[in-house]
């Protein structure tokens, strides 16, 4: 055969490769992704009411805020309860009843009535026996916000979201056209229950009013509560426990977090800054001055000089700052501003209490930090645990500390040394 | 298209050449065109040509779809001790590794890819240019695969395993390269 012939043979076959794998020449991909489906359980409201009663201690799954009255400590689990712990004895206390309320994330005690959200109504609970408590009433769409969290969904009117299932899924997924390498994330509902009520609680008032803490969003004073839900202060005559009539609404703009009462003031910590009113009128709070700072989430405790405000970074909170703040209340600034006097650097604060001149700080993984506040522009840290804490109540000499791990009871001395009492194991398990 | 016009040239201005028995090393350079974006391709080959065959091992860059390093048994055979057309064959690992974590408030993610089989298949043609080197231009059907993971977690989920997500990917192309060969 002539060589120019051969030669072009073989270029033909050269050149025919791509003729005869162009159907095969393609990016397959098999993708699958894996994740866990949620579905809601729904019940009518006419089963949740009903079904708001005592029952056996059980685990606590994820623990929200903690209240103290008398010898009793009440501790939240999101959107799921209140367990209730018999504290007589700080050194072991013992679990001893479990308060079904769907929905819940705030709370508040006078005399022997629990106060508490249930998504978007108030419920006033009898708490004289923790062990068989008596529902008293409801007010209903007192925090219209909740909706949201806990879901009414076209079909479920009427109807909340009071559990979820899950099944472990996986799916087969066009993969053929890379993903976005930007980070997507998927909110489920542990992410909306932990975004919106992290913690717990605070120090300050007397009995009859049980304590909470500087994460709350519902305070008793006198015969009123108060409440802050994200865009506003709503205060709510409790003076007749089992129907408690809601007053007046204050709009606080955006971002508004926690509830701090001292004396006749309320201090209100929100993503922009903190406010401070006066209370002499209880059923019509009037602003008395007020803090702005960066977006940030923001508890505060107050003494009769300073208001104390932790600024800290992460999660809903945004804002990129973690700081202890002191804000003058002894001189208003024109424009009803407060002075802040001093800023202390810290690592991710959260709750906060006020003893005196010792400052309780949870500074998340830093653990509860102990300061002498005598001079606010040079704390002296005098003591820390190691705990990953995020909210303290002070009380008759004991630091009652919810963390990560565990609901702590420390006895503390003048000198700001802390001893631990008791621990409660918190085992997350959902 | 030109490359496949100047392909055909060449066969056509065959130049005769006669090489030598022994140990080889290659160096490629070329693109892969397929379904996606042409990319380069660079690979470095050693072997021993006993008469007609010629057997070696070899590595380089992969730049479709997803960068990787390809590492490959060679084999090679020639019809014609001298110019010529030959059929050559690759069979090895194509080796991807690129890590990725990020975190934001939000959540953290971590995404990485593993390697996987590579082969390349196709025929060449090769001219001397001098008594130890020769060029070659081959074109062939190749395909290496690749396994990509993700995982999402979203800040407030530690109980929940988060979203992963697991591709596998088989990436088909043709393989135009450009080969220098010199004798040791």
């Amino acid at each position: 055969m002539p060589k120019p012939f051969t030669n072009l043979l073989l270029a033909c076959c050269l050149l025919s490769i791509p003729v005869l794998f162009g159907a095969c020449i393609k990016d397959d991909c098999e993708g699958v992704q894996k994740f866990r489906y949620y579905s809601p359980v729904f019940k009518l409201k006419s089963e949740i009411r009903a079904s708001i009663r005592s029952g056996e201690p059980t685990d606590v799954i994820r623990p929200g805020k903690i209240y103290l009255y008398g010898k009793y400590m009440f501790l939240n689990d999101i959107d799921r309860g209140i367990h209730v712990f018999d504290n007589s004895n700080p050194s072991s206390p013992r679990n001893i009843a479990w308060i079904d309320i769907p929905g819940n994330m705030d709370m508040a005690i006078k005399g022997n009535t629990l106060y508490a959200d249930l998504y978007s109504e108030l419920v006033s609970i009898d708490i004289t026996d923790p062990t068989n408590v008596k529902l008293l009433g409801f007010e209903e769409n007192l925090f219209p916000e909740r909706y949201w969290a806990a879901a009414l969904i076209a079909g479920h009117e009427g109807q909340a979201v009071v559990d979820w299932t899950s099944v472990d899924t996986v799916m087969k997924v066009d993969c053929r056209v890379e993903r976005d390498d930007d980070m997507i994330v998927f909110m489920d509902a542990g992410f909306v229950a932990s975004s919106f009520s992290n913690n717990s609680s605070q120090s300050a008032s007397v009995s009859p009013h049980g304590i909470g803490g500087s994460m709350a969003r519902f305070t008793i004073a006198k015969d009123w509560l108060y409440t802050v839900m994200s865009t506003s202060l709503k205060s709510v005559d409790i003076s007749n426990p089992s129907n408690p009539r809601p007053s007046n609404s204050i709009s606080l703009g955006w971002g508004a977090e926690t509830i701090y009462p001292f004396r006749d003031e309320l201090f209100i910590g929100t993503q922009t800054g903190m406010f401070r009113y006066d209370i002499s009128n209880p059923s019509l709070p009037v602003k008395a001055g007020s803090f702005a700072h960066v977006r940030s989430c923001d508890p505060v405790v107050a003494d009769d000089d300073h208001a104390f405000v932790t600024l800290r970074s992460g999660n809903a909170c945004q804002g990129f700052v973690n700081q202890l703040d002191v804000i003058g209340l002894n001189n208003v600034l024109p424009g009803n501003e407060l002075p802040l006097l001093a800023t202390h650097q810290m690592v991710n604060p959260h709750g906060l209490g006020i003893d005196g001149d010792l400052l309780f700080i949870c500074d998340g993984e830093a653990g509860l930090k102990v300061f002498n506040a005598s001079n606010v522009n040079s704390l002296v840290q005098l003591s820390v645990t190691g705990m990953d804490a995020y909210d303290v109540i002070l009380y008759d000499k004991r630091a009652i500390v919810i963390a990560k791990d565990g609901l702590y009871q420390f006895s503390y001395s003048a000198a700001g040394s802390l001893q631990q009492l008791s621990r409660i194991p918190i085992t997350v398990t959902k | 298209m030109r490359i496949f016009i100047f392909v055909l040239l060449l066969v056509v201005l065959r130049v005769e050449g006669q090489q030598a028995a022994g140990f080889r090393t290659s160096i490629s350079s070329g693109l892969a065109l397929g379904e996606s974006r042409p990319q380069p391709v660079v690979q470095l080959g050693v072997g021993y040509q006993f008469r007609r065959l010629y057997t070696g091992v070899g590595g380089g860059y992969d730049g479709y779809r997803f960068a990787s390093w390809p590492v490959y048994a060679e084999a090679r055979y020639y019809p014609s001790e001298s110019t010529g057309f030959y059929g050559y064959g690759h069979a090895g690992y194509s080796i991807a590794n690129r890590h990725h974590r990020e975190s934001t408030g939000w959540g953290s993610g971590e995404k990485w890819r593993n390697g996987g089989f590579y082969s390349d298949l196709g025929i060449g043609y090769r001219f001397p240019a001098g008594k130890r080197q020769t060029f070659s231009f081959a074109l062939g059907y190749s395909v290496k695969n690749v396994k990509s993971t993700e995982i999402y977690n979203c800040t407030g989920c530690e109980n929940d395993p988060g979203n992963t997500w697991i591709d596998k990917h088989r990436l088909s192309r043709i393989l135009v390269k450009m080969i220098y060969e010199f004798n040791w």
